[in-house]
């Protein structure tokens, strides 16, 4: 009796062991599709269907037209329809990054998704994902070689010793990345100002808003953004890396041009002028003030029409609209914004994959309905696809025309203008680009606060992109020295560097410590790392 | 059974034996097998590799020891932690004696439920809560400012936010020890009161020689409980509340990993925190067990 209970026990016990040590995923290569042989042409479909896996970054509970969802739409059913490719989610979700670094350790990856430079490195490195150099030499379209050629920095960056593993996905264009300061229009006009030409006139503007309106002259947060983007005007960079005149690399965040600002800010703190209370505010509360009107100026991207504004003009009406002016230089010459290395991730596919150019045609499908199908395709046709939420069914398989939204603000400028003009709008030429246009034309006919953004970005005469667009034609910018990724150290340490100059910053700034400490502070940023990160920046990116 | 009794006696208890394996493998597999993954913090984690990251020894220790604001970090938590353990015995004690004598069982347990809500509440929504009352317009420095004693900067000034951490989080919290302690109370004898009292003892000589040596034993286990979690000062309460303003008092070593590891994707730096943490507090645990033992003859076992 007692022997054979202990039998049992020790069974069960072994049995309860094995399972919980030995249930490691099995490898999921069973599940292969076998390989199809392509066509030569590389807009033909196949012979028999392929199937081909994704994962895909968006929310899964995204509200589409009709029966639509992320394995079913406009997108899915050309590849379907054009090249015989039936591409499935494997799952849909926007905690994408912990789901992916799931799907790495259990190596159950899709045939196609997209990663961020540090996974790339990760893939790579653990022997994951694919050399695309046959593929894409083989089946890329024109338009992709001729970003491959014209963005060839870029694409290196997608290299390891010179082979491609990851296609950039790019960016919208250099015109997205500018500064400007944005100014209520009611109040602007109530006091009779006119635009800003130096600092001194935006300061006056300002704090006569707030004497006449309450609240506070210029609003500021934790993270002291504000300050950063104000100190432009002193040929500041603190975002990006700077080459200095005897050709070394340096961050521009410790640069003598930052330490001016700074102490200039630190007297508009001690005169009151910046929001006493933004050492405990952060972004989101900035911006509740904003939206209850506690402000009448702000330095800003050209987003912010789209953030905080609609919610600001739903709570203060609409002619409490914000326009944007160029941030005015300390010694009135032109302002140079800084540009920044900019990219959305990068294209990779699984080294097992069976059929990778049947992603290859995916992904120049998507090139082509920006670049060539106006006038090739139906007007009905393109709309479908870039309208609605459907543009987010290509997140993980799109490759942006970095010239995209500079043609974009050409195009719906020259329609929206038209259109004020009392001229007939052939929307149809617009092509991918009507959304723009008509919610500038809705703001204007019915004050729609959702087309706020867009009337600002583009198609107000003075608009975001209008600005910016003088700044691209005429080189009117600094660029990032470090036109890459991060190098090593600053993708360890980054923030924590970071975090040392905003935390000193806040001292000199609320006056606990003399403008004097900036020199200690840059010393202790180069104890912790700051120095070995400005040496990798040089040996990666200098010349 | 004969002569027997003492020892390791499986033919009688072999029923208690056998229902206690259940819960002997559950720790096995869910506690003693990812023990492995300590190995993490000594590698250069890579997650495609898993386990057969390249291995970098003591590295990440010396990475994390080398930063500037790191070894701050930890007299900030050992600061905060340790006056909010001490206040969290003191405060909850006293209440609960004060409690204990009141007359109307009516007072008394309004009262306990009214100090025992916070304990509820989330610090996501206390930290909102917070955050306005203690602004510079809000309810208490409105109050300080009529009643003349100027404004208290309490989340944005340095030397005052670890009392405010220290202070808010003894206040949320002391409603929970003040029932432990309440219980306690109620199992001392009657009838020791009844004969001090006979002996002409007044209330205070009662409170200082019956009913606090005897709620000494829960409070030494209430301590020697909470001394394992000494390096942990309260991660949702700070990292809710502060702010780049006050890292030099502020920063505690859960916020200063969580911007370091998990915002960067760090897992080598967080594991080998976390081993420097667990390391730490086992050494207190111990320590305060044997303390505990030594001075007070409690023992577990």
């Amino acid at each position: 009796m007692q022997k054979t209970s202990k039998k049992i026990l020790t069974s069960a016990l072994a049995g309860m062991m094995l399972t919980g040590c030995m249930s490691k995923p099995t490898s999921p290569a069973a599940t292969d599709s076998s390989r199809v042989e392509p066509p030569a042409d590389i807009w033909a479909p196949y012979s028999e269907e392929v199937t081909v896996t994704a994962f895909v970054p968006e929310n899964s509970g995204t509200e589409f037209q009709g029966d639509d969802d992320y394995g079913n739409n406009p997108w899915y059913r050309a590849y379907k329809e054009r090249f015989n490719i039936n591409l499935q989610n494997k799952w849909v979700s926007n905690d994408y990054d912990t789901k992916l670094n799931l799907a790495i350790a259990d190596k159950d990856l899709a045939d196609v998704f997209y990663v961020d430079a540090a996974r790339l490195n990760t893939l790579h490195e653990a022997g994951l994902i694919m050399n695309l150099e046959e593929v894409f030499d083989s089946y890329a379209s024109d338009v992709l070689k001729g970003y491959r050629k014209d963005y060839a920095d870029t694409w290196e960056t997608g290299c390891f010793d010179g082979e491609l593993y990851g296609m950039p996905q790019m960016n919208y264009g250099i015109i997205d990345q500018f500064q400007y300061i944005w100014i209520r229009q009611d109040w602007m006009k109530e006091c009779g100002f006119e635009a800003p030409k130096s600092m001194d006139d935006v300061i006056t503007i300002a704090t006569t808003f707030a004497e006449k309106y309450g609240g506070y002259a210029l609003p500021e947060c934790q993270t002291l953004e504000n300050l950063f983007r104000l100190a432009l005007s002193w040929g500041a960079h603190p975002d990006i890396w700077v080459t200095k005149d005897d050709g070394t690399i340096e961050y521009g965040m410790i640069q003598p041009e930052m330490k001016a600002a700074l102490e200039q800010y630190a007297q508009w703190y001690k005169d009151g002028i910046v929001n006493p209370n933004f050492t405990t505010l952060n972004w989101d509360k900035m911006m509740q003030g904003m939206i209850n009107g506690e402000c009448g100026v702000i330095p800003f991207a050209q987003w912010f029409g789209y953030n905080p504004l609609p919610d600001l003009i739903k709570n203060q009406g609409p002619e409490a609209i914000f326009f944007p002016y160029e941030i005015p230089t300390q010694d009135g010459s032109d302002i140079l914004g800084s540009v920044k290395f900019n990219n959305e991730g990068y294209v990779v596919i699984r080294k097992d994959c069976a059929n990778p150019e049947a992603i290859m045609k995916i992904v120049n499908f998507y090139a082509y309905t920006v670049n060539d199908a106006v006038g090739k395709e139906t007007n009905e046709y393109l709309s479908s696809l870039h309208s609605f939420n459907y543009p987010n069914c290509v997140r993980e398989t799109r490759i942006i025309n970095p010239k995209n939204d500079y043609n974009q603000f050409l195009q719906v400028k020259d329609a929206f203008d038209r259109w004020q003009a009392g001229e007939e709008v052939d929307t149809s030429a617009l092509g991918t680009n009507i959304s723009k246009y008509e919610s500038c034309v809705n703001w204007i006919t019915s004050q729609d606060p959702n087309g706020v953004g867009d009337f600002l970005q583009q198609g107000n005469d003075r608009s975001a992109y209008g600005i910016a667009k003088k700044y691209v034609d005429e080189e009117q910018y600094v660029q990032d020295a470090k036109w890459g990724p991060d190098t090593p150290t600053l993708q360890s340490a980054g923030s924590t560097l970071n975090d040392i100059l905003i935390e000193g910053f806040t001292k000199i700034i609320t006056g606990e410590k003399s403008i004097d400490y900036f020199d200690e502070l840059v010393e202790q940023w180069k104890t912790a790392g700051g120095e070995q990160a400005t040496k990798e920046i040089n040996d990666t990116y200098g010349k | 059974m004969k002569g027997k009794s003492k020892g390791f006696n499986i033919k009688n208890l072999w029923q208690y034996y056998a229902m206690l394996i259940p819960g002997v493998i559950l720790t096995f597999i869910f506690s003693y097998i990812p023990l492995y993954g300590v190995i993490i913090a000594f590698e250069k984690y890579n997650v495609g590799l898993g386990f057969n990251s390249p291995w970098v020894g003591l590295d990440n220790f010396r990475y994390l020891f080398s930063q500037p604001t790191f070894t701050r970090t930890i007299w900030n938590t050992l600061y905060i932690s340790v006056w909010k353990l001490a206040l969290g015995i003191v405060v909850p004690v006293t209440i609960a004696v004060l409690l204990n004598e009141m007359r109307s069982e009516k007072l008394k347990r309004f009262y306990q439920t009214l100090i025992y809500i916070p304990n509820f509440l989330s610090w996501i929504i206390m930290a909102g809560v917070l955050m306005d009352i203690l602004s510079s317009t809000g309810a208490i420095n409105t109050i300080l400012a009529k009643l003349g004693m100027g404004t208290v900067n309490f989340l944005g000034d340095a030397k005052v936010f670890p009392w405010t951490m220290i202070v808010s989080d003894v206040w949320k919290g002391f409603g929970y020890g003040t029932i432990v302690y309440l219980a306690a109370l109620t199992g001392i004898d009657p009838s020791l009161y009844e004969s001090a009292m006979l002996d002409g003892a007044t209330r205070w000589q009662q409170i200082k020689n019956i009913t606090i040596p005897l709620l000494m034993p829960t409070i030494i286990l209430m301590t020697v409980l909470s001394l394992g979690s000494v390096l942990n000062a309260g991660f949702d309460q700070v990292y809710n509340l502060y702010s780049p303003a006050v890292w030099e008092t502020g920063d505690i070593i859960d916020t200063y990993v969580y911007r370091l590891g998990i915002q960067q994707a760090q897992y080598s730096v967080g594991a080998a925190v976390g081993l420097f943490k667990s390391l730490v507090s086992a050494i207190m645990v111990i320590t305060s067990y044997r303390l505990a033992d030594k001075l007070a003859g409690y023992r577990i076992l």
